[in-house]
Parts: C-alpha cells; structure tokens; sequence
C-alpha cells in the first residue's frame, strides 16, 4: 500500500501523542530494572546504583564479550555475557529500548565466516539468559532494530542472483513471528522506529540515498525524503520521531566532505548545520546524534586546519551556532556514539589521527560533563549499544 | 515512484553484473570428498616463497591455467601490454584474510598431510579459489588435474590465486575502473590494484549482499579505525565484519598478522583513495555505481608505493616445486567377499620417492569398485614434517566395494593413480575373489 505524504502527516499525528506515552513507560521500567541484572562476576565489577552503565560489545576472534562499564570509571565493569562466533566476524547487537534485552546478528561459530553468509538473529535476556534465536537467514552487518515496545525487531535479509539483488526488511517478535515489511529489489537499510511504530528506512540508489517509512497499518511510502544525491549515512531519529539527523556529502572548493543535516519529517525542511564551518576550512562532520531531551544534535567535526584535538559539538536542531563542545582530546577527534540518558556522560570513538582517510588508532572513551575522558578498553573493536541509567 | 523504481533498476542491473562473477553456490564443489593437501609450517614460510615466485610468473609460465597473462597497463583507448609482476605484498595480504595462508583446514597440523580447505562458496586453499572450482570439470564427473593442483597443492593454488588477481586487473576498462589515470596505471604501483583486489571478493557495491563499495553505510562506523592483522589491543580494527574487502587487504599490509611474536612480512604501507579529495571522492559517487563503470576512473592514491621485493633465484622455485615421483606400493589387491555380501575396504599408500609435494588423483574403472579420496597428497622426504620420524608422508587411498554392484564370479577392476604434475600414472588391478551371494545383506543377487 502507497500513501500520499498528507495521509502520512495525518497518521504521524494520530499515533505520536500514544507512541510518546508507550516509549516513556519502557524507558521508565528499564530505568527501574536496569541495573538490576547486572552480576558483578569479577574484580573491579560495575557498581549499580554509582553513575550510569555504558554497555558495549566488544570483539574477540571468535566471541565477543557483552560488558557493563561505570561511566565514572569504565575500568569497573561487569561482563554480563559472551557470543561465540565465526572466526573474524563479530556480533551486530543492539539494545533494546527497556535495556533489558539485546538482538544481534551472528555468524553461527560452527558456520562459514563470510560477511554475504547467512547471519542469525538471536534474542537473549541483557545478562545472556534465555537466548532465543528468531531466524536463520539475516545480513550480518545490518543491526537488528527494536519496535518501541521491544515486542519484535526487524532485520534486513536478501538474496543475490544472477537477476540481481532483492531484499526485505522482516519483522520478527520476540515469539518467532515474521511478518515482511519491505520487499524490494533496491539495497535497503533499517533506520528506526518512531514512538507511534512508523518504521523508517533508506534506499539506495543511482540517484542517491532516499528515505522511506513503514506505517503500523503496513502501508510503505519509498520516497517520504530524497536524503543526497549520493550515500547519505548516520541516521538518527529524535526521540520524539518528528526529525532525521544525518550525513550528506557536500563539494566545498577544497573538496567534498560529510555535513550532517536535520530533516524535519512533518514539513520536509531541512537545517543544515553548515554554521559549525569555520569560514575557509573544509571540515567533515560525523555521526549527528541526539540529545536525549531532543533539544539539539551532538556531532563530531574535523576540520582540515585541525590544531590540537577537535572535540564534538553541540547544535541546535535547527542550525545557527555551536551552543556547545565537550572536553577536546588531546590531538585527533572525537566521534560522538551515545548520551547517557541524563546527558551527564558521552560515549565517543576517539581517533588519533587527523584525516578520515588515515583516521588512525581508535578507542572508545567516555567523556563527562566535567571534561574528564576515561578510555573503555584498550582495544578498538568495541561497539557502544547503549546506556543504562543507575538510578543512583 | 516511477524515478525511484527507475534508479532502483539501473542499480540492480548494476549489482547483477557484479554479482555475476561471483561463482554460484553449489552444494558439492569440485570434489564429492575433500582430498588431502599438505601444509607446511606455521611461521607460513613456504607459502610466502610461493608467494614471491607467482608473483614474479615463476611456477608455471606459458601454462594456460596456472601461467599470468601479461598485463595491460594505460588508459582507456590507449592500453598496452606488459610481462606480469604483481606486487607480491599483495598476494600475502590478500591469502591471509582468504584463509590465513593455509591450504588446508584448521583439523590439520602445520607441517603435514590433513584435509584441504574448501569453503561454502567452494574456494579452494589459500587463496581460496572460487573460479572454475565449484563443480568437477573432468570427465566422469571428476575432478580435472588443474582443478585437482589448485585443491591439494599450495604453489599452484597460489598459482592460480594470481591469475585471477591479474584477470581482474585485466577486466579494466571493459568492466571495471581504471586505478592510476596519472601514472598511466602502472601495475607496479600497488596502489593501482585498488579496484583488482576490490574485485578479487567480488566488485561488488549498494545493492548487493556483500558490498565492497567503501562508501556504502552498510558498514555502519565512519571514518573507519584502519584494519589490522596484527594484535588485538594495537588500537586498529580487527572485525572483518565492518569492512570492504579491499580495505582488509590494504590494512593487513600495512599492520602484518603476528605469529609466535613475529610478524609474517615486513609492514608496508598502502594508501587508500582519500575521500576528501574530490579526484578520488568523486569517482565513488553512487551515481557512477553502473556498469562499464567509466566514471570510477581515478589517480592513484597518494602516497603511492612500489612493492621492491626482488624476483626470488631458481634455487627457491626448485625448493618450493621439487622432483616428486609418484610411488604406489601396491600393483595388486585382491578383496574378499563376506558370506553376508559386505567386504572391508583396502587403504592403500601412495608415496613420493622424489622431492617435493606429490598431487595425485585416482580413479576406477568399475561402477562397484570406488576409490576415496580421489585427489591428495604425499610428501617426499625433504618436505618439512612436525611429527619428525612419526610423520605420515604418503597419501591414503581407500577402496571400497559396493557388493550391490557386483555380478557373481571373478570380478577385476583397475584404479587409476596419477600425478598431474608429472604426468606419471600407475594401475592397481583389484580382485574379486569369487562372489557368491552379492547385494545387501538380506538381498541375494544370483
């Protein structure tokens, strides 16, 4: 089913205001029971109830461990579980929006390690019980997406032929049940979930990158947006599912660059926010991310004239001046992966280098309202899923 | 809609044509049973010689199969040819993140005898070969003797590994990018092999299952922490999962996989198209993602590299492909026939009175005789051995009767052995005793 953008507004509406109260709910029980299954089984474990909990994934040859780490001090952490895999290929996992349960796609351990073979999706409780596997026949490096009540996740599957490629976003429920929401011979990729249910996705193209949305009557609308001309990346819903931040490519005088955008999905207007660009540089902007209050997008920004550390700044949703930057790093910059929900800490990928090109060495850091950075590991392979709010 | 279902089009057309050089799936490859394959020792230290000699057109020059095609070099319209040397670095690289440069699988020991390596996808050994390895190509529905060199030896499978490498150069500019428009896309530059070695995996981008395209946010991180082949908490990426092919190969140059605390080649640094720049940014606009590719054309990266390993001396070749002799002990093998029609199967060895890695392949000539492995390997007295004076060198081959198959009386049947290397064959006559009551058990058969 094809709907007009005006019958999209209208259903936008309709289910925003009870999508709103559903997602507040969640968040407030994850809240409550966020900390509570975590299992301090090593010395130095994650304290519940002392700052909030970064909980990452992080990469080992053949299984990645799932830990819990105290914003205040990373080096306190719990792990909470392990995922054996195929040699090479780590987990794509995510956190569902309670934090109590997390999706990822796996190469089986016994299976063949190769991106293009045949990924599980599985389910387990946050700590690694009752692990549940939902399907058999994923694209591995496409993370699963939770429904704002975390009663299913869709995952993107697909087929090459010698006729070409053809792919589905499928919605499966915590009890095995696959529904197919999107089913296309365009590459598709799952961006998320806004609090009524409308299911956001991207296209690609020769023509670039274009957004569209599933709507919880299942009817699906493939152009709501024209995102670029070419690979727009980095998407991110507000919190309230009312705007898209994301990167776009830009051609300056010097080059091209990414610049982050913000796509207001009731009028389509777009901010770009260009006012981070100091005049005759050409910077390139990453992984626009939102406050958790919704007020502004948090980006990371490099600038060719680069001296010393280049921290990430906060935006305004719609554009005008930095209203804001975190505590720089020494040298290299920062690129920002998740607020804590009370927006006292910032998980952020650290890079030494200064170009994208030859970004060099990375870790994942921590870097707090009072400008102190901690490292999370000292390896590189670790990928943020979320926070978890103590509570204390 | 329409647009959009147009441009959808165009790119699933774009995306067939590259998938189309990714072999098809097939459930039983070349070979119905995995043969045997040797492999040498840990530190991979025959397999880089082999390396050195492939690339250099060393192992079977002038041979259809396993002999590089020259190599053409220029722009579009103005192509030449050149002898073929490739850099090897890249050879190194690209076997390591194949099949951590070994033949055969992980149930084998480093220095010996165990199960080749063979993929879901059938490619076969180090270099993982995928092309012309996905259903036996011999008569009988066998294995041919190239097929049979690139399953059980690793210096023709590396062989053939680099035919396909300079195959995929060569597919330029009828099919693929040139890389180097301002050095005339001198294949001396590694950097030119961009797009080859992008194609090695499958020149593949959005709209396929597996991208290659280093724009395609299917990897999901941007920038990328470089990847690295080396230890874990170096501070690069290690998870193959979040990058295109091309930049494994790039980073596993550049940071070498460690073992027992060494590193397998000397770091070599390689530049990627920088993406900031609009003479390497703009080629991989998504618009230009279509086939014959014309608008990917782009300079080499900077800085560019030359791969100065020198061309390895005979001696190394001769080290690496020996005098082996086929050596079957066994001219006659009589088998008898239980009272219940089953009879038990007969291993026979296959030794190697030369030097060298022997390949051999065997065959039957009766429907009731057969023989398993038919392809392996047996390894002469100088070829390195972990188990010293326990090391089992020759190669095992089992026949088995299947009594269904058999008429009642004298039965004979010759197996074939042969070595595709040197061309030697020798027969076993098999024997039949005498055959009463055939079949399965509870099924006489007079």
């Amino acid at each position: 089913m094809i709907l007009t953008q005006g019958a999209v507004r209208v259903l936008r509406r309709a289910g925003k205001a009870a999508g709103v109260v559903v997602v507040v709910g969640a968040l407030a029980v994850g809240l409550w029971l966020g900390v509570s299954a975590l299992r301090g089984d090593e010395n130095g474990a994650a304290k519940a109830g002392s700052s909030p909990l970064l909980i990452y994934s992080e990469f080992g040859r053949n299984s990645d461990t799932i830990w819990a780490a105290q914003a205040d001090d990373p080096s306190h952490r719990s792990r909470l579980t392990t995922i054996d895999h195929a040699p090479e290929y780590g987990v794509v996992a995510s956190l569902s929006p309670d934090a109590e349960h997390i999706a990822y796609t796996v190469l089986p351990a016994e299976g063949f390690a190769a991106i293009d073979a045949p990924a599980e999706v599985w389910l387990m409780d946050r700590d690694g019980r009752n692990r549940k596997r939902l399907a058999a026949d994923a694209d591995l490096p496409v993370a699963p997406v939770w429904l704002p009540d975390g009663s299913a996740v869709v995952f993107r599957r697909s087929d090459n032929n010698e006729s070409g490629g053809h792919f589905q976003l499928v919605q499966v429920t915590t009890l095995g049940v696959r529904r197919t929401l999107v089913d296309t011979t365009a590459g598709v990729m799952p961006v998320g979930f806004t609090p009524d249910g409308s299911l956001y996705f991207v296209s690609l193209s020769t023509s670039g990158t274009d957004l569209g949305v599933v709507y919880p009557s299942g009817g699906v609308m493939s152009n709501v947006a024209h995102l670029s001309d070419d690979f727009a990346r980095d998407w991110h819903l507000s919190p309230d599912g009312a705007r898209l931040a994301y990167l776009a490519p830009r051609q300056t005088a010097s080059g091209v660059s990414y610049g982050a955008v913000v796509l207001d999905l009731g009028d389509g207007a777009t901010n770009q926010l260009r006012a981070a660009a100091a005049p005759g540089s050409q910077a390139d902007e990453f992984n626009p991310i939102w406050r958790p209050d919704g007020t502004g997008v948090t980006i990371g920004r490099l600038a060719s004239n680069l001296a010393g550390g280049a921290p990430v700044l906060q935006m305004a949703a719609a554009g005008g001046p930095v209203v804001g930057a975190l505590a720089p790093p020494p040298q290299g910059f920062d690129v920002p992966l998740a607020w804590s929900s009370d927006a006292g800490y910032l998980a952020v990928r650290f890079f030494e280098g200064n170009s994208v090109t030859n970004p060099g060495r990375s870790w994942v850091t921590v870097v707090g309202a009072d400008g102190k950075r901690q490292t999370v590991s000292p390896n590189s392979d670790v990928e943020v899923m979320g926070w978890v709010d103590s509570g204390g | 809609m329409k647009r959009f279902a147009l441009v959808a089009l165009v790119l699933v057309i774009a995306a067939s044509v590259s998938m189309g050089e990714k072999a098809p799936r097939a459930s039983a490859c070349a070979f119905q049973v995995a043969p045997t394959a040797y492999e040498g020792p840990k530190d991979r230290s025959l397999n880089l010689k082999a390396m050195d000699l492939a690339a250099y057109n060393m192992i079977a020059p002038g041979d259809d199969f396993f002999g590089l095609p020259r190599l053409e070099k220029g722009l579009r319209g103005t192509r030449s040819s050149v002898e073929p040397v490739i850099p090897p670095i890249l050879l190194k690289s690209i076997s390591w993140i194949e099949s951590v440069t070994t033949q055969t699988t992980r149930d084998a020991p480093f220095g010996g005898i165990g199960p080749a390596l063979i993929s879901f996808d059938c490619g076969h050994g180090v270099m993982q070969v995928t092309s012309g390895m996905t259903v036996p190509l011999g008569t009988d529905g066998l294995a041919t003797p190239d097929q049979l060199l690139v399953a059980t030896h690793y210096a023709y499978n590396i062989a053939r590994g680099a035919v396909i490498l300079v195959d995929k150069w060569n597919a330029a500019p009828d099919y693929r990018p040139v890389a180097g428009t301002d050095t005339d896309s001198d294949p001396s530059i590694v950097e030119n092999w961009y797009f080859a070695v992008w194609s090695y995996n499958g020149f593949t981008g959005p709209g396929a299952k597996r991208s290659n395209h280093p724009m395609d946010p299917v990897y999901g991180a941007w920038p990328r922490t470089p990847y690295s082949c080396g230890a874990a908490n170096d501070g690069f990426g290690h998870n193959r999962g979040s990058y295109p092919y091309q930049e494994l190969v790039w980073g596993c140059a550049t940071r070498p996989p460690v073992v027992d605390g060494k590193q397998l080649w000397a770091p070599f640094e390689l530049s990627l198209p920088d993406l900031n720049d609009s003479r390497w940014r703009n080629p991989l606009q998504l618009a230009n993602w279509k086939s014959p590719y014309v608008g990917m054309d782009m300079p080499t990266p900077l800085p560019s590299h030359v791969d100065g390993t020198s061309q390895p001396p005979t001696s190394i070749l001769y080290s690496i492909l020996g005098l082996p002799k086929l050596g079957v002990y066994k001219s006659n093998i009589s088998i008898a026939v239980k009272d219940d029609g089953t009879a038990e199967p007969q291993e026979v060895e296959i030794g190697n009175a030369g030097t060298g890695v022997l390949a051999w392949g065997a065959t039957s000539s009766a429907s009731w005789l057969t023989v398993s492995p038919t392809a392996g390997v047996a390894i002469a007295n100088d070829v390195y051995c972990s188990a010293g004076d326990q090391c089992e060198r020759d190669g095992k081959l089992t026949l088995t009767v299947n009594p269904s198959g058999l008429r009642s009386g004298s039965q004979r049947a010759t197996v074939r052995v042969y070595s595709p290397q040197t061309k030697d064959t020798q027969t076993i006559t098999v024997t039949i005793a005498s055959v009463g009551k055939t079949g399965v058990p509870g099924i006489v058969k007079n």
